[in-house]
């Protein structure tokens, strides 16, 4: 369960975050929408123990991410935009340097079955900085497995992956669910959004401007996802 | 010139616009107390080397082609360094090369920006040394003028050589690695050259009872050397501009252009022709085989430090650096050890306590360029370490420890063997080792202390994170440090040296007091540094500053 109240985030003059309060249940998926610059990464670093805010509270699974990040990390997988990897260590190693760290019971043998459905199992060996955008994405997306983690927070998880491996995600997606684990997603890609979530949260300029069930979003505004975005983002435009 | 022109309005903004306009200022003003101290140093030494009897003018000439010999060979050297990572395996290249730009133009773009990289100290510190002379021979803004133009044909002659040798090392060995391959082909080279001209002893070659007389002992002196030596023609067209000879300071000018046209077309033809193939072949992912492999630790905390140890050893730039650095260690204990000294016990011990301050300068320098950057380089990866169920501050005292236990370790031995190499007393050795070794621990843990403090995630250039703000400010700590042991230590060396010189005894007591004193002081340094700029990072880092700035 992932619990925020009141968040608030300035860089400088730059309000980020603007007393933002939302939960995510147990076996629940929510995306947040929002055009470039509405506050989605900052809250996502927020929700990892990455960046402290200025204001509010977050637990995660009942646990105070601000009073005890130790804790709180301990359950979490985090998967960012545009993540750098250690270029010098190789997909198997980071993924066995993953499982030490979160002390995962998960055996070596099954760490090379995920990575064979994910079809990265040919580049265990090589280096990471020999790896494309797509197949660094796919390793992180392993490392939730390895956790398994109780909470978890993606941001934009489908930038530079395949149809095959976008098919994947939203299978490893759903199957977490199923465990009761909750997950947050920052997202551009409506149809995705859509797709996976059951519930949406749409942001802009650190504020949340709409927040609901998606069928019940659609039937009151009588459009699709899409349009309600636009619509909703072009007002504080 | 789409590109030039492009480059030109980068630089240009980047000037109208500094980051940081107080530490721009700060870098500003020490780099003119720095050319301020080298104009006064140059000034001096060309005053007393023209007013040498007899000899003023042919030493003066010597040490303007030694000066412009080093000085090519820097160009030449540090244009083979950065040309690899400017031409070939640049970022940028990912959006020039798709524009519709011919690929001569964007080799000629590349080639200047490696040339400018390169020379740009060397054209400052030429400034310098223009005002210098300009103390000793009065000469006009003109002549100035026409030195500097001919400086500017001469360095870049020099770094088109460099950009030559950089491209059939790239042609012939097409890796991201090869620029730190060259580095420690060269650095080998150099120090084989050391060790040849140290065995040679040169200053025992010229020996002036061989000739008749001693005009023709001066004349010799003066115009040795061969005529068909680049660095002999600069350095005679300032001596002719500086005496009016204008005829024949434009017939060197000539030549020197000529020197120029040659390997600037030379360089130009092969890697304009060779570029695109080059470049592909450089950025074609590699399969990683032959990886240095270790086995991983059954400790979670222990984990961190063995990505540190791989993450390391994987890496060729630090590898070749490592390198460089013995090479340069074993010629300064050589140089140590042929060093002229007289063969007084007292004056040898006095001398290896007094090394102590060299044995510093080297463990800053490894400090700055392993240390500091070793935090810098985290930057980017920092995302890992602060979502993992692990304290940060575990982290940085994990690192911290790796790091003191190294240094220490090179500290100690490189304190014995300098102090063997001086051949100093076994307790005089023991003394200044202990001494070096605890000055290693407090200059590790400023080294630590600037980077959490200043650290540089903008860039993966480790030269320009070594230059940054924190870099320097570390270095001229690190000086203010070693000065500070040296002065603190005087007086129970005074005591130890007048004992052992005048009384046959020593007073250990107080020599011992003062140890521990130091050692306690450099202990409470050590701890201090260590926990600010953990918080200073942790706290920077959480309030997301770091990320917002860079």
């Amino acid at each position: 369960m992932i619990e925020v109240r009141g968040l608030s985030h300035s860089f400088g003059e730059i309000c980020a975050l603007d007393n933002v309060s939302f939960q995510v249940h147990p076996a629940e998926v929510v995306s947040i929408l929002g055009p470039n610059g509405a506050g989605k990464t900052t809250l996502l670093n927020i929700l990892a123990g990455i960046l402290l805010p200025d204001k509010g509270e977050v637990f995660l699974n009942g646990i105070d991410v601000l009073k005890n990040p130790y804790q709180a990390k301990k359950i979490t997988a985090y998967i960012p935009e545009q993540p750098y990897l250690w270029g010098k260590l190789t997909g198997l190693e980071f993924l066995l340097f993953i499982k030490k760290v979160y002390k995962s019971e998960i055996g070596i043998e099954k760490i090379g079955e995920i990575m064979k459905e994910f079809d990265i199992y040919d580049y265990r060996n090589s280096l990471i900085e020999t790896y494309s955008h797509g197949i660094r994405q796919k390793l992180l997306f392993l490392t939730i497995p390895i956790i398994n983690p109780k909470v978890i927070l993606l941001d934009e998880p489908l930038v530079g992956l395949d149809p095959k491996a976008t098919i994947k995600v939203i299978d490893l997606i759903k199957e977490f669910s199923q465990k009761q684990s909750s997950v947050f997603i920052s997202t551009h890609i409506v149809s995705f959004a859509e797709k996976v979530s059951s519930k949406v949260l749409i942001i802009d300029e650190g504020k949340i401007i709409l927040e609901g069930n998606i069928s019940e979003i659609k039937q009151k505004h009588a459009s699709t996802l899409e349009e309600i975005f636009l619509k909703e983002t072009q007002k504080n435009e | 010139m789409k590109v030039f022109s492009l480059k030109l309005k980068i630089f240009l903004n980047s000037l109208a616009s500094p980051s940081r306009p107080i530490k721009s200022f700060i870098f500003a003003f020490l780099g003119i107390l720095f050319m301020t101290g080298i104009y006064l140093w140059l000034k001096r030494i060309f005053t007393y080397i023209v007013n040498v009897p007899f000899f003023g003018e042919a030493i003066l000439i010597r040490f303007l082609s030694i000066l412009i010999f080093i000085s090519g060979g820097i160009a030449v050297l540090s244009t083979v360094i950065s040309a690899t990572a400017t031409i070939y395996t640049s970022d940028e290249l990912k959006m020039l090369l798709p524009l519709p730009l011919s690929s001569d133009e964007i080799f000629l773009a590349k080639m200047f920006e490696a040339f400018i990289y390169a020379d740009w100290m060397i054209f400052l510190l030429s400034i310098v040394v223009a005002f210098a002379w300009r103390s000793i021979y009065e000469i006009g803004v003109f002549e100035i003028l026409f030195c500097g133009i001919s400086l500017v044909f001469f360095i870049f002659a020099m770094s088109s050589i460099g950009v030559f040798l950089s491209n059939i090392l790239a042609f012939l060995f097409p890796t991201r690695k090869i620029r730190d391959f060259s580095v420690v082909i060269f650095a080998i080279l150099f120090g084989g050259i050391f060790f040849y001209m140290k065995a040679l002893e040169p200053e025992f070659l010229l020996k002036a009872n061989a000739f008749e007389n001693f005009l023709e002992y001066l004349t010799h002196l003066k115009f040795s050397g061969t005529l068909l030596s680049p660095f002999r023609w600069l350095a005679m067209l300032f001596i002719e501009i500086s005496k009016g000879n204008f005829s024949d300071a434009f017939v060197l000018f000539l030549v020197l252009f000529l020197f120029f046209l040659f390997f600037f077309s030379l360089s130009f033809f092969f890697g304009s022709k060779t570029f695109l193939s080059t470049t592909t072949r450089i950025n074609a992912r590699g399969a990683g085989a032959g990886i240095y492999q270790a086995k991983l630790p059954g400790k979670k905390e222990k984990i961190f430090m063995w990505r540190e140890k791989v993450l390391f050893l994987r890496n060729s730039e630090q590898v070749s650096q490592v390198a460089i650095l013995l090479i340069l260690i074993t010629i300064y204990l050589v140089s140590v050890w042929r060093a002229p000294v007289w063969d007084i016990p007292s004056v040898k011990n006095l001398l290896t306590f007094l090394n102590i301050g060299g044995v510093c300068l080297i463990l800053s320098a490894t400090a700055l360029r392993f240390i500091f950057t070793s935090i810098c380089l985290e930057g980017r990866g920092l995302w890992i370490i602060f979502s993992s169920p692990i304290l940060p501050e575990k982290i940085l005292k994990l690192k911290f420890y790796y790091f003191l236990k190294y240094m220490g370790v090179s500290g100690f031995i490189l304190g014995i063997l300098s102090g063997v190499c001086w051949k100093a007393s076994f307790e005089v050795v023991l003394i200044t080792a202990v001494i070096t070794l605890i000055s290693s621990l407090t200059i590790t843990s400023l080294a630590f202390y600037f980077a959490l403090s200043y650290p540089v995630y903008s860039t993966t250039n480790i030269s320009r994170m070594e230059s940054s703000y924190g870099g320097v400010l570390f270095m001229i700590s690190s000086v203010f440090y070693i000065v500070f042991v040296l002065a603190v230590l005087a007086y129970p060396a005074l005591w130890y040296f007048t004992g052992v010189l005048f009384r046959g005894a020593v007073e250990r007591k107080f020599t011992l007091i003062f140890f521990a004193g130091f050692f306690l002081i450099s202990l409470g340094i050590v701890l201090f540094l260590f926990r600010r700029g953990v918080k200073i990072f942790t706290s920077r880092w959480h309030r997301n500053l770091f990320i917002a700035h860079q």
